[in-house]
């Protein structure tokens, strides 16, 4: 039993460990030892989850839009920080930066996330599809096992936010409710 | 344009606005049973039912079994539309356009207690008509007697926590209980001066006390989640239906089914 929220949560507890194991290492080669599985993981949780959680997000949150549209634009930053770091040797002072630069945006993306779009979800989604999804989400993960045949270039937020509309919109005609929803938080 | 019809309406913008705004407040005030169990959706007004997720074998036709042939069909909840009617006054929407805004709207406020009354009625007591069964009727345990004195609720209420602690139901949980038995509650003290309140507050392990229109007796029942869903078609949303000289009506609708998971997470109280 999986529920997407917490499949992500595991996620973000590894990067949280991750980064700080990071900070009692010293040498290049351990550096590099550790980094690796970190950067690799960086780069398919984001996949992940665009592929699984923002799409079904979408369709039922409240603030979805906005939500997603922040997610993706820091999965860009992240991204980016992680491929900075590739191109440096690991313990140099510019993997250094890269590393940093991909802890913070990934800090504050988890911040974000926890606070706003796992939250916003878990108020509108029942738990058989949080279950779904969650065995969804690891099925991803387990197919692209060391980040085989994943995608590390930029996504549009505005076009991806799009496109995901466009999708749900065949199935999900608009809201025209009250919007009251479950009062279950209340 | 949609079913609601809502453009076709004589009501200015304000006046929707209103309306709209003291329906939502009326509404999540009557709707008791969301605030202790999941809900599912909005899927749209065209969503028809809920998937059970399980089959029922039928016979091959006659004409067709020269093979072998295994066939089965579908089982599914058929949603239930509820639409409740009421009126506004016209006289009361000009005002609105002229910055009134205390509009007069005590039909729509006995509309939204209708519409919460119907909706707890079909969680806690099922509706079998539309198919649907309710938590009181699915709940295998004996039913506890809470009798009238709210001094003795806490010792009854977390005994029944006790009860489903002990079959493996996760807490906090929470006590439905009938709008007399809530007013009763909340006037009581035990010795000492401690709220009966917040004695059952503790023994539902954080939980909560709901005043809950429609339900006989009381329920104590796990709020932990998995265990009853609500699932909605559309969610509640006020349409147009017609008007004369003087008088608006308009209506409530929802379309709902509701599924009992997990019987064991709830205990009745008579």
């Amino acid at each position: 039993m999986t529920d997407i929220t917490s499949a992500i949560l595991d996620d973000h507890d590894r990067f949280r460990r991750a980064f700080a194991e990071l900070d009692d290492l010293a040498t290049p080669d351990e550096l590099a030892r550790a980094w690796e599985p970190l950067a690799t993981l960086l780069d398919l949780h984001a996949a992940a989850e665009e592929a699984v959680f923002y799409p079904e997000l979408i369709q039922r949150g409240t603030d979805a839009e906005d939500e997603t549209l922040d997610a993706v634009g820091d999965h860009n930053e992240i991204r980016d920080a992680v491929a900075e770091a590739r191109r440096h040797p690991a313990g140099s002072a510019a993997w250094r930066a890269a590393v940093r630069q991909a802890r913070t945006a990934n800090s504050e993306h988890m911040a974000e996330e926890e606070d706003d779009a796992l939250a916003d979800f878990r108020r509108h989604a029942d738990p058989g599809l949080r279950e779904e999804l969650g065995r969804r989400f690891l099925a991803f993960k387990a197919e692209h096992e060391n980040g085989e045949g994943i995608d590390t270039g930029d996504v549009d937020p505005e076009r991806y936010v799009a496109e995901q509309e466009q999708k749900a919109g065949n199935e999900i005609p608009d809201d025209v409710s009250l919007g009251i929803g479950g009062l279950k938080e209340q | 344009m949609n079913h609601l019809l809502r453009e076709l309406a004589p009501i200015p913008a304000d006046g929707w606005q209103q309306i709209d705004d003291e329906a939502r407040e009326r509404l999540t005030t009557h709707l008791a049973a969301r605030k202790m169990i999941d809900v599912a959706g909005p899927h749209g007004w065209a969503h028809s039912a809920t998937s059970l997720g399980r089959t029922r074998r039928i016979d091959v036709p006659e004409a067709a079994r020269e093979r072998e042939a295994l066939v089965r069909q579908r089982r599914v909840l058929p949603l239930v539309e509820v639409c409740v009617p009421f009126t506004v006054e016209r006289a009361e929407l000009d005002d609105a356009e002229r910055g009134a805004d205390d509009l007069e709207l005590d039909d729509l406020d006995r509309a939204a207690a209708q519409v919460g009354l119907l909706e707890n009625r079909a969680v806690f007591h099922g509706w079998p008509d539309a198919g649907i069964g309710g938590i009181i009727d699915a709940s295998p345990y004996q039913h506890r007697t809470l009798g009238t004195d709210p001094q003795r609720y806490p010792h009854v209420v977390a005994n029944a926590v006790d009860t489903l602690r002990c079959n493996g139901i996760g807490g906090p949980y929470a006590l439905a209980i009938n709008p007399d038995g809530h007013t009763a509650i909340v006037e009581s003290t035990e010795h000492g001066g401690l709220l009966v309140l917040d004695h059952l507050r503790r023994a539902l392990g954080g939980g909560r006390v709901k005043r809950t229109p429609g339900i006989t007796g009381a329920v104590v029942l796990s709020l932990s989640g998995g265990d009853f869903t609500l699932e909605l078609g559309q969610d509640l949303a006020v349409g147009y239906r017609h008007h004369d000289a003087g008088t608006l009506t308009l209506y409530l609708e929802e379309s709902f089914s509701f599924r009992v998971r997990e019987p064991d997470a709830a205990i009745v109280l008579d």
